[in-house]
């Protein structure tokens, strides 16, 4: 019961994100404005759309547009933050709004009378009665929509005195709240852009809408005045944004179904559980002569109606849980899909329909399995071993399972490029260890049987009571493999690349100091006479076969030679001698792999003063982590200042000399304690941003381990009627409580320990595979496999501590029972 | 058949089995690859310099620092829309001014109200009259706090320091605004059509305003461009979008005409002076009430000379039209309060070159107050007081939902004149966030000729 609410719960819970989510990215980008047809943008998020941009394109008579600025900001209220996760503040030129022919017509004066107030369209009135709000925004007292359940919020953050506001980190007053019900609006605030800037002088104009209909000949015009900076996107979803929905949306229904997949494994336990117990009971029924087909119906009636109680229970449990949720599962699934996840109207009665729906078939089908054990038991009164043919036929079948997917998965690892098949052969991988692992588990234990010697009898006895016990476990043990591989794969690849950029930092971050700043005073002007050394970093932003790059200088001093971070280098002992001369350049991984360059291809590139094109040679593939770009590095001398932008500079010198340069930033009224970082620091920042990306790695990890120890538990309370028998016997022999359960806990880890070993090898394909393959195809970068042996003793140490606990429980409860009532039971 | 199910559900079970930890494991998988993804959270940016980090890490900074700002509070805007707030008036204008062009051609920023307004009496080739109209205004909410540099630059161009007012800041100006909002209108009317557009644009952005030289008025792309400094002579660009169609028997509503070609009207028309700029009331100080509480700076252009274009943007098709045309600068502080009901307002050109003004001040519990001016054609002009001038609506016509006086009687004694001033078309309403009744007129009586007239506050 309580593993159906969670599942449905759990199920719900995904649905309405989803569900919230798919309103939201449906009408993104338009934040209440009605009849986008197009968005300007700029080109990189490099050059950045500007007031500037915007007035020009409007004086050129591009009248349609309207400006829209985004910032993500806290909101506090008495100095104090209130809220958990930043909300997008988001303002928009309502001056141009207002006058667009699709936000209102004028109507001659004549005709207004004939005019129906009222539009008896649903659409049209929520329309118009954003347009009213709008309207409001723009020459009202600043107001700011809105939608109600994050109103809701924020006013759970105001305490009993209402004179409390709500205000700016700086303490400037927000806007009167406007709630407005939308499923257009999700975490963010909307406003007019004056009162955006006036509250957020730092926020940055994002787009450009288009409103209303273009002919053909107008979007071919509109697309001639606009600058080489912006560029011209239809809203109702280009390629992208459709490939992000489609991505967003699977990797939020795998979830859902992960979960409740997870929670009918736990199911098909419990109900296994739950016939077990009433065995006897069924038994004497079916000696009264009620049919199996009855027993059966019962069954079924029984789960069907926990399913519909679980189901509302769950949808309730599963819409508060999607609040409660909200802000943490929204602000990541924002940050790694970058949508905005609003707060959806969800239809209570259709999502229990959908949930029930989902639940009950599921359930039916977990309980399938227990019923077709049931019905066996019922059938027989001693269980009958299988015979050597039905043996040999399983064993075959297990084998061939095992070729089948091997090889599978190594056809689709060696010739495929897409990752859902990629995925999908990881996943064929992992099941070919679980067949391994069953062909295996007879012979292994009578291998591990072999080393015990003769004066541990009981251990013997147990260990022979393990093989039978793997004869039947088979799912809890496949679960458990599935859950330590996991383990394994993951921690291996995140130990890896968590060495690999830990490296690659060390070795490139060769300066004492770093300044990040993109506008005026240029640092290395302010740095003069300070006597510090300042680098320069100076970028472009290039087109390269159709797609934007990064081309980058760096410089050839020996401190940055030997910083350089490769993957893979030219044989050639001149490598730096011909970067300096402007001979060849070094280019990232994801530049090499996304274009599918190797080292000492010719490539041309455009001069990064001149943009005259010539050709280069690869001379070296870095490493470049974390960077979505494709990135070429060239040296500084070929840049010039005046035509590059510079935002990064590496500083050398003494303290004193550092400290001169932080009271010039500050005279120049730049903020040093922000912007001036020392290297250990921007290292410690930098790794302590990486451990915290994969905190939900380590989440993930227990979640599996737990659900496999689950499952071995359920099992383990189910086969301890099995072995009540022989428990009896030895218990009789006079061997204590304590020691058979000792025993059991054994025999169980015994299984589990073989799991491991088995898991090992296949936890060490698959981070390969993560890294190898996965990692390539995803993010166009790979890193070396470390294989840290103390690691993987920790998984298998952690594993067979969260089995013991959970196990444990059964077990004592087993061994608790008296002597007596196994002795009666037998009889 | 009871093996063949037995086979049946072994083979199921079988299958389910294998079903079910495939998809655990494959789900598992996903999962997994779900956090590899989380990596890119990790990697937002991309430098040259060893990490991506450093940039993410900046921006993230950079997005929680926050401009240090004073504490200000809210105020509604409001002004130029509805009465003035005494307490925050602009400047006041002043009977000893002197206007002097081409300085008072632009903007009198520390003025609450501004106004550059153009009507032209225009035919084209065939004889078929055009209305047409053609304005920017300036509104200044006097709440907004200056920053230094902007103060200085006002008190360099502005001798009266009265304009500043710290003492008194009750909003902030940001980077997308400043205290002056523009609003634009411009309005076609032939017999059967009315074409009509509205534009706002905020100050310190850049899509609209008043430039100096060469004088420019401009939003977005309605444009009143001098090549010298002066006003005149001038080029008027703007395009204005149909809205009503009798000749189809159509609204501009209907898809029907909205889907039409004619739609939008391009308009360029080359303005050239004749004659005198006229300084309205006592040397361009203008009383409107008999308390002068309400008062502004006046002067007007009568003798403008029209020639150009009128194009239909997507038909391309090209209508020649000339005639003449009046324009008015009005600067004020003063003529919109809690008193304040209304006005009319007439500029009639007459057949023998003369040119008369005529304004009537509706006001709350105070007597219409009459003002007006009478420039003969050489450019001399005579200052037209309450009791020099009579001005009477003859009677009320119904408009839509509206009754409007469409028909008036004029008469200025001194001068012998005698006329009625009839609309030439019942609507020309100007349905525009601010609405008012701009039209233009047919003079009979003593002296015929055309002209416009203005009705606002109904």
């Amino acid at each position: 019961m309580v593993s159906l609410i969670i599942a449905a719960a759990g199920l719900s819970a995904v649905l309405v994100i989803n569900s919230s989510a798919k309103q939201s990215y449906s009408s993104e980008q338009q934040f209440l404005v009605a009849n986008v047809t197009y968005t300007i943008t700029s080109t990189s998020s490099k050059l950045k759309l500007s007031k500037q941009d915007y007035s020009a394109l409007r004086v050129k008579g591009l009248n349609q547009l309207v400006a829209v600025a985004q910032t993500r900001q806290h909101v506090y209220v008495n100095n104090q933050r209130i809220t958990q996760r930043r909300i997008d503040f988001t303002g928009i030129d309502t001056f141009s709004l207002i006058t667009q022919p699709s936000f209102s017509t004028p109507v001659p004066l004549a005709e207004q009378k004939d005019t129906p107030a009222n539009s008896d369209n649903e659409t049209s009135k929520a329309t118009d009665e954003a347009n009213q709000l709008i309207r409001q925004l723009s020459f009202n007292e600043p107001t700011a929509i809105l939608h109600p359940q994050l109103l809701e919020m924020l006013d759970e953050g105001i305490s009993a005195n209402f004179s409390q506001q709500f205000t700016t980190q700086s303490g400037k007053p927000l806007a009167e709240f406007v709630a407005f019900e939308s499923a257009v609006l999700g975490n963010d605030i909307i406003m007019d852009i004056a009162e955006l800037y006036r509250l957020y002088p730092s926020a940055e104009l994002s787009m450009l809408l288009v409103v209303g209909d273009l002919t053909r000949a107008q979007e071919d015009a509109l697309r001639q005045r606009l600058p080489d900076n912006l560029k011209l996107t239809s809203s109702n979803g280009g390629e992208q944004d459709s490939e992000l929905t489609s991505s967003f949306h699977l990797n939020l229904m795998a979830m859902a179904l992960l979960m409740f997949v997870v929670c009918l494994f736990i199911v098909v336990n419990a109900v296994n559980l739950l016939l077990n117990s009433r065995l006897t009971w069924l038994k004497i029924c079916r000696q009264l002569g009620i049919s199996r087909r009855q027993l059966f119906a019962v069954q079924l009636i029984e789960i069907v109606l926990l399913t519909l109680l679980a189901s509302f229970i769950g949808v309730l449990l599963g819409i508060e849980l999607a609040k409660l949720a909200s802000p943490t599962v929204q602000a990541t699934l924002e940050n790694l899909y970058s949508v905005e996840v609003g707060f959806g109207e969800v239809s209570i009665l259709g999502l229990f329909i959908q949930v029930f729906g989902i639940c009950l078939i599921g359930s039916v089908c977990a309980t399938f399995i227990p019923l077709n054990k049931l019905n066996h038991q019922l059938a027989q009164t001693k269980d009958v071993p299988l015979s050597l043919t039905q043996q040999r036929f399983w064993n075959g079948a297990i084998w061939l399972s095992f070729g089948l997917f091997a090889g599978t998965a190594y056809v689709i690892l060696n010739h495929a490029q897409a990752l859902w098949l990629l995925l999908i052969a990881t996943a064929l991988v992992i099941l070919s260890g679980c067949c391994l692992l069953l062909a295996n588990y007879p012979s292994m234990l009578a291998f591990i049987q072999r080393f015990i010697p003769d004066r541990f009898p009981l251990l013997q006895l147990s260990s022979k009571q393990s093989l039978a016990l793997s004869g039947k476990t088979k799912i809890a043990c496949c679960a458990f493999f599935i859950a330590a591989t996991s383990n394994i794969g993951m921690n291996l690849m995140v130990d890896s690349f968590r060495g690999a950029t830990a490296g690659w930092l060390e070795q490139r971050l060769a300066a004492n100091y770093y300044v990040y700043n993109s506008g005026e005073p240029n640092i290395a002007e302010l740095a003069k006479n300070t006597g510090v050394n300042v680098s320069q970093r100076l970028e472009n932003y290039i087109s390269f076969q159709g797609k934007e790059i990064q081309q980058f200088s760096y410089p050839t001093d020996e401190s940055n030679q030997q910083a350089m971070a490769f993957y893979e280098q030219s044989e050639n002992a001149n490598l730096w001698q011909q970067f300096e001369q402007g001979k060849g350049v070094l280019v990232n991984q994801q530049f090499a792999f996304g274009f599918k360059y190797k080292v000492n291809d010719v490539i041309e590139l455009p001069h990064p003063s001149t943009s005259e094109l010539s050709s280069y040679t690869i001379l070296g593939i870095v490493y470049d982590f974390g960077s979505p770009y494709a990135q070429v590095l060239m040296p500084f001398d070929m840049f010039e200042l005046s035509k590059s932008k510079c935002c990064i500079f590496a500083l050398q010198g003494t303290e004193s000399k550092i400290d001169l340069l932080r009271e010039k930033m500050l005279a120049q009224g730049l903020d040093p304690d922000m912007q001036l970082l020392k290297t250990e620091d921007l290292l410690a920042l930098s790794m302590r941003a990486f451990d915290d990306t994969f905190i939900i790695t380590d989440g993930l990890n227990v979640v599996t381990l737990l659900v496999a120890a689950l499952s071995l538990a359920c099992a383990i309370i189910v086969l301890m009627n099995d072995i009540r028998p022989q428990n009896m016997l030895i218990r009789s022999m006079g061997v204590s409580a304590f020691k058979t359960q000792l025993l059991a806990l054994f025999q169980y880890l015994l299984l589990c320990f073989i799991a491991l070993i088995f898991a090992t090898p296949f936890g060490i394909l698959l981070s390969w595979i993560l890294i190898v393959d996965i990692n390539y195809q995803a993010f166009s970068w790979t890193y070396p496999l470390i294989i840290n042996p103390l690691k993987i003793l920790q998984i298998y140490a952690t594993s067979l501590l969260v089995v013991a606990t959970v196990i444990a429980i059964p077990i004592v409860q087993a061994g608790r029972r008296p002597l007596i009532e196994d002795i009666r039971w037998v009889n | 058949m009871g093996k063949l199910i037995k086979l049946f559900t072994s083979l199921f079970t079988s299958l389910f089995t294998s079903l079910f930890t495939s998809l655990f494991s494959l789900l598992t998988v996903t999962l997994l690859v779900v956090t590899v993804f989380a990596v890119i959270v990790f990697a937002s940016g991309g430098t040259d310099e060893a990490s991506s980090n450093i940039k993410a890490l900046f921006s993230n900074l950079k997005n929680t620092e926050l401009a240090a700002g004073d504490e200000t509070s809210q105020q509604p805007f409001g002004r130029g829309f509805s009465a003035s707030d005494p307490q925050n008036l602009g400047q006041v204008a002043d009977p000893n001014y002197v206007i002097t062009f081409p300085k008072d051609h632009y903007s009198h920023d520390s003025f609450d109200i501004e106004w550059w307004y153009l009507t032209a009496n225009l035919q084209d080739d065939e004889g078929n009259d055009y209305g047409l109209q053609w304005t920017l205004f300036r509104f200044r909410n006097p709440n907004v706090k200056l920053n230094k540099s902007q103060q200085t630059s006002l008190k360099h161009s502005i001798d009266d320091n009265s304009l500043l007012f710290e003492d008194n800041p009750k909003a902030e100006e940001s980077d997308w605004s400043n205290e002056h909002i523009y609003m634009a209108h411009a309005s076609v009317h032939s017999i059967s059509k009315h074409w009509f557009s509205e534009k706002f644009a905020r100050g310190n952005v850049g899509n609209a305003g008043v430039q100096q030289t060469p004088f420019k008025l401009f939003i977005d792309d309605w444009q009143w461009q001098s090549p010298t400094a002066g006003l005149l002579p001038s080029n008027l660009t703007f395009t204005t979008k149909l809205i009503s169609n009798n000749a189809s028997g159509n609204s501009a509503n209907d898809k029907s005409v909205n889907s039409n070609t004619d739609s939008y009207l391009n308009v360029q028309l080359n303005l050239s002076n004749t004659g005198p700029f006229v300084l309205q009331g006592q040397g361009g100080y203008s009383i409107k009430s008999a308390n002068g509480k309400h008062a502004s700076h006046y002067y007007s252009a009568p003798f403008i000379e029209v020639e150009g274009t009128f194009t239909q943007r997507d038909s391309g098709k090209q209508i020649a039209v000339n005639g003449n045309a009046w324009f008015d600068q009005e600067w004020t502080s003063q003529l919109l309060d809690q008193a304040t009901l209304g006005w009319d307002w007439l500029s009639l050109h007459l057949d023998n070159g003369d040119k008369i003004m005529a304004f009537q001040m509706r006001l709350q519990d105070q007597a219409d107050y009459i003002t007006g001016t009478y420039i003969n054609a050489n450019g001399s002009t005579t200052a037209l007081m309450p009791s020099d001038i009579e001005l009477n609506a003859l009677e009320l016509t119904s408009v839509g939902n509206k009754k409007l006086p469409l028909y008036w009687q004029l008469e200025v004694k001194s001068k012998g004149v005698k006329v009625s001033i009839k609309a030439t078309k019942n609507d020309q309403w100007n349905p525009a966030l601010i609405a008012y009744y701009e039209g233009t007129v047919a003079v009979s009586g003593t002296h015929s000729g055309k002209g416009f007239l203005e009705l606002t506050g109904y």
